[in-house]
């Protein structure tokens, strides 16, 4: 877990997966209006997270994320790796 | 749990066959370049093959069994089952096994039904008439498992979810009864999660039906489901990891299956992929990967595991014994 433990951190893997530019992700954006959002990029997304993490995400986990920093803390409250 | 094996039950051999077109993902006006570029890496899919409308999942059948037949050289008098796994048959009354029997003139006495069953279909296939060889009296009893869909005839073209993974195809597996059967030949585990049911289901779309898949969902119950199911196998039939000569999983994709085969700690070279060339095949896509791969495998124990998942959510592993007479690569329609 302590891959994600920094929003900033998180903010730095975002940018990196879904191939955007420094600067591109906030902590308010709203994942899917970030540039390069698509099924295929949430799916490589949520499988970085389970190979960093062992936390497995569902697609109902994902719709009730609005933005970077609610899917930051979603992700830090599931640090105990349950599905 | 379903934990079960068999006895003295074997694949003699397996054939496979596509339709003649093929689809470049990286030429899929759907997507961006930059998508299809993605795509192909990270899902491992860059062709796939596609059925005309004309085309139907009896005719690929009936040319599989037909090139099984000579390739075994079993008279249809000798075939005990025909058992056809599907979920795209152009017609659901009567059944393609039944319709097959009629059309290539089978004798009364081979048992004919239909399984509908998707990704996990060729190891509850496999496990469903090795369990009837198993209880048949006649020695060197025969099967004749088909397996596989036209799953571009179930989607809707313009869904970029589905249209770049899914691809055409179907094999026909030879398995027989030795005359000794006091051996063990296969392990099964054979699981259901069906809370995922609506991970890929068809839904209706503008007065029909089509294929949709969630794919984050379809990727959580295959990370979280498969790696348990083959483990429990291994603890079942009292054999390490390290045992198998390869680990064939269904091809789902490269993000999902490399999540599987690192959670396992299979090494990369026990797990071979058709996915490249042949993208998903539903039920046919572990003799699809066994047709492209086996003879570039190295045999040490003589067992392998094949694992399909999907559909359901289904999820059905084995470790079997496995030394075909052949294992074709797929022949064209």
């Amino acid at each position: 877990m302590s891959k994600f433990a920094l929003l900033t951190d998180f903010i730095d893997f975002l940018e990196s997966e879904l191939l955007l530019s420094k600067g591109e992700v906030h902590a308010t954006a709203e994942i899917r209006s970030l540039r390069t959002w698509g099924s295929l990029n949430a799916l490589i997304v949520i499988s970085r997270i389970n190979d960093e993490t062992s936390i497995l995400l569902t697609a109902g986990d994902l719709a009730a994320c609005k933005t970077v920093a609610d899917l930051h803390q979603l992700i830090v409250s599931r640090s105990n790796g349950t599905y | 749990m379903a934990l079960t094996k068999y006895k003295g039950i074997d694949i003699t051999g397996i054939v496979n066959v596509v339709p003649e077109t093929t689809e470049d993902n990286l030429d899929l006006e759907l997507l961006t370049p930059e998508e299809r570029a993605a795509l192909v890496n990270h899902t491992g899919i860059r062709f796939r093959k596609v059925a005309p409308e004309s085309l139907t999942i009896r005719d690929l059948f009936e040319k599989a069994i037909v090139k099984l037949l000579d390739k075994t050289g079993w008279k249809k008098e000798e075939v005990d089952v025909l058992v056809c796994v599907t979920q795209s048959p152009e017609m659901i009354i009567p059944s393609v096994s039944c319709r097959l029997h009629g059309d290539l003139k089978f004798p009364g006495s081979t048992m004919c039904f239909d399984i509908n069953s998707g990704c996990s279909g060729f190891v509850y296939g496999l496990h469903t008439v090795g369990a009837l060889l198993a209880g048949m009296e006649t020695k060197n009893a025969k099967a004749i498992l088909c397996c596989g869909d036209l799953s571009t005839h179930l989607i809707n073209a313009t869904d970029k979810s589905v249209r770049p993974i899914f691809s055409d195809g179907v094999a026909a597996i030879a398995v027989e009864r030795n005359a000794d059967n006091s051996e063990i030949t296969g392990y099964f585990n054979l699981e259901t999660a069906g809370k995922g049911q609506h991970a890929i289901e068809m839904q209706k779309e503008n007065g029909g039906q089509a294929m949709k898949l969630n794919g984050i969902d379809v990727f959580g119950y295959s990370v979280k489901l498969v790696p348990e199911n083959i483990q429990k196998l291994m603890e079942f039939s009292q054999q390490e990891m390290t045992f198998p000569d390869v680990f064939v999983f269904h091809q789902a994709n490269k993000l999902i299956n490399e999540s599987i085969r690192r959670k396992l700690g299979i090494p990369e070279e026990k797990v071979p992929y058709s996915i490249t060339d042949y993208g998903n095949t539903a039920s046919a896509s572990i003799p699809m990967t066994l047709g492209t791969g086996w003879k570039d495998a190295e045999q040490h124990s003589g067992w392998i595991v094949v694992s399909g998942f999907g559909v359901g959510f289904s999820v059905a592993s084995a470790l079997i014994r496995f030394s075909p007479l052949f294992c074709e690569p797929p022949e064209e329609y």
